[in-house]
């Protein structure tokens, strides 16, 4: 299924998928496309590309993170619901869809249904899925008055990140959230007291080690980022 | 095979794809335009950067067949007349470019940004050429040319 093309064409190039049948979404734009915030959730078409949301500016935290998806002219045509489908463990879209309560509406030829984003992501570049079905649309549900802040490392601007957090804190200041990226085989979710957050998120990674950066080097900086984000939003001490 | 029309710089072009093609391939096999370059061939490196209706895209992450009913800009639309675009006069003044492999999709990327010229902010450009891999420059020319082509003053460096 190709929607924006970014990570599927790569994978086409060097052969490491090879599919039958290819289907191009994209003169499905009317029904597909678009973006709107209702009754505080945010529905996102699965042929909204990601610097169209970018603009949108509909959530801070999203706009936030979508600055550091690839490159503008890889934002012009990726999506962000093909960035969820795609499930890499290091995209940010994943870790936001996780920090608000994200789900995606799927359809088939049998009917549809709604699939937690928590619950699609399987492991890496694998997702729950099945044959047959679409995913037309991303819901979000930022809990009201929440502040986010999105900090991630990459060896450079758009590279995919070495370990990053998408970090948030509720109005009184007493619950916080963290989802977690490039830190393990999929994003995660820690919340809680904002205190104890930054422990945790350490203790549930499980990066693997590459030669851009070892396992127990991408597990410090899941603290480093994580400490920064929550002492930026005024949720603990610096 | 499939019958193609395409439209590149203004012109109709009849292509003869395989679906499988993609859109570098055809601009630069069939509407015979070899200025747009081919580096990474996975999206990583912004050579083949072209307009596609005014929107900077990678040609090689694109199938040529998803360019039908689009309009293709590429790096030979630039110049007009024998007289170079501002973006190139910038960046050959200001030795932005040495081998010229990545010059083409630099110029794309930030023609892109040209019609907004004068509301374009430095992040905005850096953040464009973020996207390109030069292997020649190490970048400075390049941020300086395209600083003076949208009339910014360069940022101080140590």
């Amino acid at each position: 299924m190709l929607a924006g093309g970014q990570s599927l064409m790569p994978l086409l190039a060097f052969r490491l998928a090879r599919p039958a049948l290819l289907v191009d979404l994209h003169r499905l734009g009317a029904e597909l496309g678009g973006m709107h915030a209702e009754d505080g959730v945010v529905r996102i078409g699965a042929l909204a590309r990601q610097r169209e949301v970018e603009r949108a500016g509909l959530l801070p935290v999203l706009t936030e993170a979508l600055g550091h998806v690839g490159h503008p002219a890889i934002r012009n045509r990726g999506t962000v619901v093909g960035s969820v489908c795609h499930a890499d463990p290091a995209a940010e879209m994943c870790a936001v869809a996780l920090a608000l309560d994200g789900s995606l509406e799927l359809r088939s030829a049998g009917g549809g249904r709604e699939v937690a984003v928590d619950d699609l992501l399987a492991g890496p570049f694998t997702t729950t899925l099945v044959t047959g079905e679409l995913a037309t649309a991303l819901r979000l549900r930022p809990p009201p008055g929440w502040r986010w802040r999105v900090l991630e490392v990459a060896r450079r601007a758009g590279d995919f990140a070495l370990a990053g957090v998408v970090a948030g804190v509720s109005p009184s200041g007493g619950e916080g959230r963290l989802a977690v990226f490039g830190a393990g085989p999929r994003a995660y979710l820690v919340e809680g007291d904002p205190g104890e957050l930054a422990e945790r998120a350490i203790a549930a990674a499980a990066p693997a080690g590459d030669l851009h950066g070892s396992a127990a080097y991408r597990r410090h900086l899941v603290g480093v980022v994580a400490r920064r984000a929550l002492a930026a939003l005024g949720a603990t001490a610096a | 095979m499939r019958e193609l029309r395409l439209s590149v710089n203004g012109r109709a072009v009849q292509a003869r794809v395989e679906p499988r093609t993609t859109l570098a391939d055809a601009i630069r096999e069939q509407a015979l335009l070899t200025g747009t370059h081919l580096g990474c061939e996975h999206g990583v490196c912004g050579a083949c950067t072209v307009l596609l209706d005014g929107v900077a895209v990678r040609s090689c992450l694109l199938l040529a067949v998803q360019a039908e009913g689009a309009e293709v800009t590429t790096v030979e639309a630039l110049a007009s007349g024998g007289e170079l675009h501002p973006l190139q006069r910038a960046l050959h003044l200001r030795h932005g470019l040495q081998c010229g492999f990545c010059t083409a999709g630099i110029l794309m990327s930030l023609a892109e940004l040209w019609p907004r010229r004068g509301e374009v902010t430095r992040d905005e450009i850096i953040d464009c050429l973020g996207g390109h891999l030069c292997r020649c420059t190490g970048y400075v020319g390049i941020v300086r040319a395209a600083e003076d082509a949208f009339g910014l003053a360069p940022e101080e460096t140590g």
